[in-house]
């Protein structure tokens, strides 16, 4: 199968699975509550009756339930997600007003991830039963069990509060003015307008988040590594690797790893939900102003709408982000290549 | 080497000690997992007897102790209302425990029924209920149960209705796999001679060979189950502000962020219970999946 064949095959599974999430999303936001209307108007709205007359007439909702979903769609593919109750503007603008913010903290997020659970798997699974591979797995295991706003609250008050040695919540320092907009991600615009000093603020206070971020994804990583490299380390073909007289270094990292990735790769993009999922309990506790702060804002003060598009995107990023991972399938797995 | 671990697995086999001598071997292997279930224990019986040892009542107010750090009255000091943490940690275990137990009984028995009759009916069928589960699985699962809780309403039983609805997809999964392959044993097809209705077959002859894993699966899941739990609370998805739920404790401690006692012991409490439940999750595991036990 070559390359185009296996890339048109896995996005014709992935477009049904988009609009069946828009299905599911109309779904719960018109047939669960009650009143879609009082879920979704601010509540002094509910007593004018032009607003609500205005309101059901741009989703439909008079007309049949499939009728309904048509017009939702429509306005989806407007990028129209209604309106927030808390504030009073578009949740697509909203949204993607705070998105860029978010992208910079998931991004750095996933590559210290990454490298830490990677890097702490390969130590267990090296150096099994040492004393390096008890500490790997204590540090995946509380990544596991500390619930992710406990580990940021910690991370916060030790290295902002007591020791000074991390930035403070928010993305920049309140005397620092943010760099000309271009992206929207404060990094990069500041290294496009040259300006270094608001690019390390802006870095700084990115790597606390980040690092609580990436320690609580690597621990996932870090066992399906360590588990996998193990699993492949027993094999034949790392004994013949060996026997033939091949370095160590080379065995594992060109024979052991290389043959343990696919689990892990699969692994990192089902962590992608968590980093979703991580992204608002961090943001809420760092005050930092992306996508998750505005869902927990949200959600403390049932904004419906939003809370509802904020799901619908993260789904969306969620299977994206899978879709990505399975195209990467076609370059680790040589088994595809031939079937 | 394969050869001779299983030929000395099989000596193993035929010595055949007793359950308990085996389960107490794993457990001498296995501390942790071992203190996993003496801390689970132990907060299941502090959750039954939480109001005759709690020293305060979880929602007197006491202004004029407030935001007290821990001392001889307050072990774990005092919320922003004089509330008693200590109290607070011990009644919110009321709420975390079945909270979570809940979440994976009806989770799991959804998942069990549907990956069960989709193996069992397969054609048409099956294919419909997999590709539900696919669209399930699509969302990621918390970002889902906030999705429902927020349309039905935030409360304690609405997040666990709503963690419910999204936790059975995986259980379906793996028992359609189990009962793929249980389907076609002889004993099956020898019910199905025997006249048994195709329900009976299900309920009764396939679905008690398929229950181990299932419930491997679950055990597994508790801790997840609970962390769920506790971060749909501390978004103000679970029950009202004043409750002693531990997340939603967390939440508001996050407001007196220098009265570091408020989220703290909550906080603890929660990963006291996960790492406790993924304690015996984990060696659960390792004691059935060989491969991992590296002999």
């Amino acid at each position: 199968m070559n390359f185009f064949q296996y890339f048109i095959r896995r996005a014709l599974l992935v477009a049904p699975l988009l609009l069946g999430i828009t299905v599911m999303a109309f779904l719960i936001a018109n047939l669960i509550p009650a009143d879609p209307t009082i879920a979704n108007l601010p509540p002094n709205a509910l007593n004018d009756e032009d607003t609500i007359a205005a309101f059901r007439k741009k989703w439909g909702l008079d007309k049949p339930l499939h009728e309904q979903y048509l017009t939702y769609l429509g306005n989806l593919l407007q990028g129209d997600l209604g309106t927030s109750i808390k504030t009073r503007k578009p949740v697509g603008e909203d949204i993607s007003r705070r998105l860029p913010a978010t992208i910079e903290l998931a991004t750095l997020g996933i590559i210290f991830g990454i490298a830490l659970g990677v890097g702490l798997g390969l130590v267990s699974a090296i150096w099994k039963d040492s004393l390096a591979d008890y500490a790997a797995r204590i540090i995946a295991f509380i990544g596991i069990s500390f619930p992710v706003f406990l580990l940021a609250l910690i991370f916060l008050t030790v290295f902002y509060a007591q020791m000074r040695i991390a930035a403070g919540p928010g993305r920049l320092d309140i005397i620092m003015r943010p760099p000309p907009t271009v992206t929207g991600m404060f990094t990069i615009d500041a290294l496009l307008a040259g300006d270094l000093k608001t690019f390390k603020n802006a870095f700084d206070h990115l790597v606390l988040p980040a690092s609580t971020l990436a320690l609580y994804i690597s621990a996932i990583i870090s066992r399906i590594t360590r588990s996998s490299l193990l699993e492949v380390l027993n094999q034949d073909y790392m004994r013949t690797a060996r026997a033939k007289g091949l370095r160590e270094r080379y065995v594992i990292g060109f024979h052991g790893l290389r043959n343990s990735l696919i689990p892990v790769v699969t692994v990192i993009g089902l962590s992608y939900g968590n980093l979703l999922v991580g992204s608002i309990l961090i943001e809420s506790i760092f005050a930092y102003p992306g996508i998750g702060f505005y869902m927990f804002r949200a959600s403390t003060s049932q904004d419906f709408p939003a809370i509802m598009g904020v799901s619908l995107l993260f789904a969306f990023i969620y299977v994206g982000v899978n879709f990505v991972v399975d195209i990467l399938y076609f370059f680790l797995d040589p088994r595809i290549r031939v079937a | 080497m394969s050869s001779i671990s299983s030929i000395s697995s099989s000596t193993r086999e035929f010595e055949s000690p007793s359950r308990t001598k085996q389960a107490l071997y794993h457990l001498r292997r296995n501390p942790l997992v071992l203190l996993g279930l003496i801390s689970v224990i132990l907060w299941t019986i502090i959750a039954f007897i939480a109001p005759d040892i709690a020293p305060f009542e979880p929602l007197k107010q006491d202004l004029v102790n407030r935001l007290q750090a821990p001392n001889a009255q307050f072990a774990m000091g005092s919320d922003e209302l004089g509330r008693d943490i200590f109290s607070r940690v011990l009644w919110g275990s009321r709420i975390t425990i079945p909270a979570g137990l809940a979440v994976i009984i009806i989770g799991s028995t959804i998942g069990v029924i549907i990956g069960a009759i989709a193996g069992y009916a397969g054609g048409i069928v099956d294919e419909l209920l997999m590709r539900l589960t696919e669209l399930f699985m699509a969302f990621p699962f918390i970002i889902l149960a906030m999705a429902v809780t927020a349309a039905l309403g935030p409360d304690i039983q609405n997040a666990v209705i709503a963690l419910s609805v999204v936790w059975w997809p995986r259980y379906a999964r793996v028992l359609r796999g189990l009962v793929l392959e249980v389907k076609s044993q002889e004993y099956v097809e020898a019910a199905h001679s025997a006249g048994a209705s195709g329900f009976y077959v299900l309920f009764r002859t396939i679905l008690p060979n398929c229950i181990a894993p299932a419930l491997i699966l679950a055990t597994l899941d508790i801790g997840t189950a609970i962390i769920s739990f506790a971060a749909l609370s501390f978004i103000g998805l679970g029950p009202e502000p004043s409750s002693p739920e531990w997340g939603r404790m967390v939440s508001i401690g996050i407001d007196f962020f220098d009265q570091w006692w408020m989220w703290l012991f909550p906080g603890f409490a929660i990963a006291s219970l996960v790492m406790a439940f993924n304690f015996i999750g984990d060696g659960l595991r390792d004691i059935l999946d060989p491969r991992l036990r590296g002999e």
